[in-house]
């Protein structure tokens, strides 16, 4: 307790140092220490950062969506610039790729209109299943190491529906190996559900044949996320080849058996 | 089909508050602004990496002018043009701070000039941002983010130096002991999610006690 009380006191005279509310004397006194001691530096140090952080939070907000939209330019190759020739100052557009958008454009709409109405039916079929909530039988990261934290983040990710947010945050977990070595195939399971939901099914197919874990469950609900998957590109024989001869527990069972009826 | 924003349109929604068309916002000036960055970082040192860095830098210094109210675009001037000068100016910024321009030698980069070095644009660069401090604070706003309500809150009235007795009737806590002792327990959880952050993000930093 008496520890305790001095951890407060040399708390409240780092705040109120980092806020400037001290005399001359005690700023003084204060630098002195600060001079020979690098914990208290640290300890400064942090929580000037803290308040900064306060202060720039529209700033930083608004990076962080930069970096967000950036990323996903980049992931989905949105922008082509390798080779791009440099545009002039002042030309917005050039025909040429206009000329080629359109004709994509009119490419895709040709396309959609030779889909035939049971292909549509699969994909609001995987749509349809894409609503309900991902994962209710994984745990949220049970556990109180840092790892088990970091999975706790991830989880409340997926289950507020930030899926991009997911994504990056997933990505730098998964380089760690102790996380992959606990976390690893659950994580691509919330990584592919994530994808799917931005509509990017090649790459939840990828994730997918990431997931190795021999564990009933686990197995299961990949082979329903990778059913999903192929649903979403109206691929319905393959998505029902991916749900073949699985053994699932509950409650795969029932979503598998689901997805199957709907597909006769 | 969604239509091209114009200008106006990317400059309101930029200082608007509808993260949706924030996001718009930003996208149609990325697709703009990358590919001609892009090319020009790339043949001036740069990496495509770093190109991308600078996209994103530009943006923001978009975001910060449209949220001046004197900020306006000359007559004439095109936003993507406008950018594309923010770009080239910071780009040779960086050069100049990684050494990898020496002017009048004929060394590598010699002779590159900023663009038009009197404009406006050039203003907007005189505070470049520290990039280890924007590293950190970004580490700290996640590490922020993570904490309860009453701990959140409690930080912003202290950045806000806010009292102790003024902290504690908008607490509704007992006394100002109670208001010491929540800021030195928030402030151990926050240096806890710090570190985890850091370690994940793969940013150094020194952990607090």
């Amino acid at each position: 307790m008496m520890n305790e009380e001095l951890d407060i006191q040399r708390s409240e005279r780092i705040h109120a140092y980092v806020l400037g509310s001290v005399s001359t004397a005690e700023r003084s006194a204060f630098e002195q220490e600060l001079a020979t001691d690098p914990t208290l530096r640290d300890e400064v140090a942090a929580e000037r950062t803290l308040m900064e952080a306060i202060h720039q939070e529209p700033e930083l907000r608004f990076r962080q969506l930069v970096q967000r939209v950036s990323q996903t330019q980049e992931q989905v190759g949105e922008i082509v610039p390798e080779e791009t020739p440099v545009i002039p100052i002042g030309r917005r557009f050039d025909m040429r790729w206009m000329a080629a958008a359109a004709g994509v454009l009119v490419l895709l709409g040709v396309s959609l209109w030779f889909l035939s109405g049971q292909d549509a039916d699969y994909r609001s079929l995987a749509l349809a299943e894409l609503q309900q909530p991902p994962s209710a039988t994984r745990s949220a990261g049970e556990g109180t190491t840092v790892i088990d934290s970091l999975q706790q983040v991830a989880s409340k990710r997926l289950q507020s529906g930030q899926w991009q947010e997911l994504l990056s945050f997933t990505e730098m977990l998964l380089e760690r190996e102790e996380f992959t070595d606990r976390y690893g195939d659950r994580t691509r399971l919330d990584r592919a559900w994530a994808l799917m939901k931005l509509d990017r099914p090649n790459e939840a197919r990828d994730e997918l044949g990431q997931v190795n874990a021999a564990d009933a469950a686990i197995q299961a609900e990949r082979a329903y996320y990778l059913a999903l998957a192929y649903l979403l590109e109206a691929d319905a024989e393959s998505a029902r080849e991916a749900l073949r001869d699985v053994q699932a527990p509950f409650p795969w069972d029932e979503r598998i058996a689901r997805l199957q009826e709907a597909m006769e | 089909m969604a239509t091209v924003p114009s200008d106006n349109e990317i400059l309101e929604a930029l200082r608007g508050s509808d993260l949706r068309a924030q996001e718009r916002a930003v996208a149609a000036l990325l697709d703009r602004i990358k590919p001609p960055l892009i090319h020009h970082v790339r043949l001036n040192s740069g990496t495509r990496e770093q190109a991308i860095d600078l996209a994103n830098e530009v943006v923001v210094e978009i975001w910060k002018k449209a949220n001046d109210p004197a900020f306006q675009l000359n007559e004439g001037v095109q936003l993507s043009s406008f950018a594309h000068r923010v770009g080239i100016n910071l780009w040779l910024k960086e050069l100049r701070r990684t050494k990898r321009l020496v002017h009048d030698n004929g060394v590598e980069g010699g002779g590159y000039e900023p663009v038009d070095p009197q404009t406006p644009e050039d203003e907007m660069m005189e505070q470049e941002p520290d990039r280890n401090a924007l590293a950190e604070q970004q580490i700290a706003l996640s590490a922020f983010d993570r904490l309860g309500a009453d701990c959140q809150q409690l930080f912003r009235m202290d950045a806000d130096d806010r009292k102790p007795e003024e902290i504690m009737l908008a607490m509704g806590w007992a006394d100002q002991n109670y208001v010491r002792l929540k800021r030195f327990r928030c402030r151990k959880t926050f240096n806890k999610f710090r570190e985890e952050v850091s370690i994940i993000s793969g940013v150094r930093i020194q952990p607090a006690r």
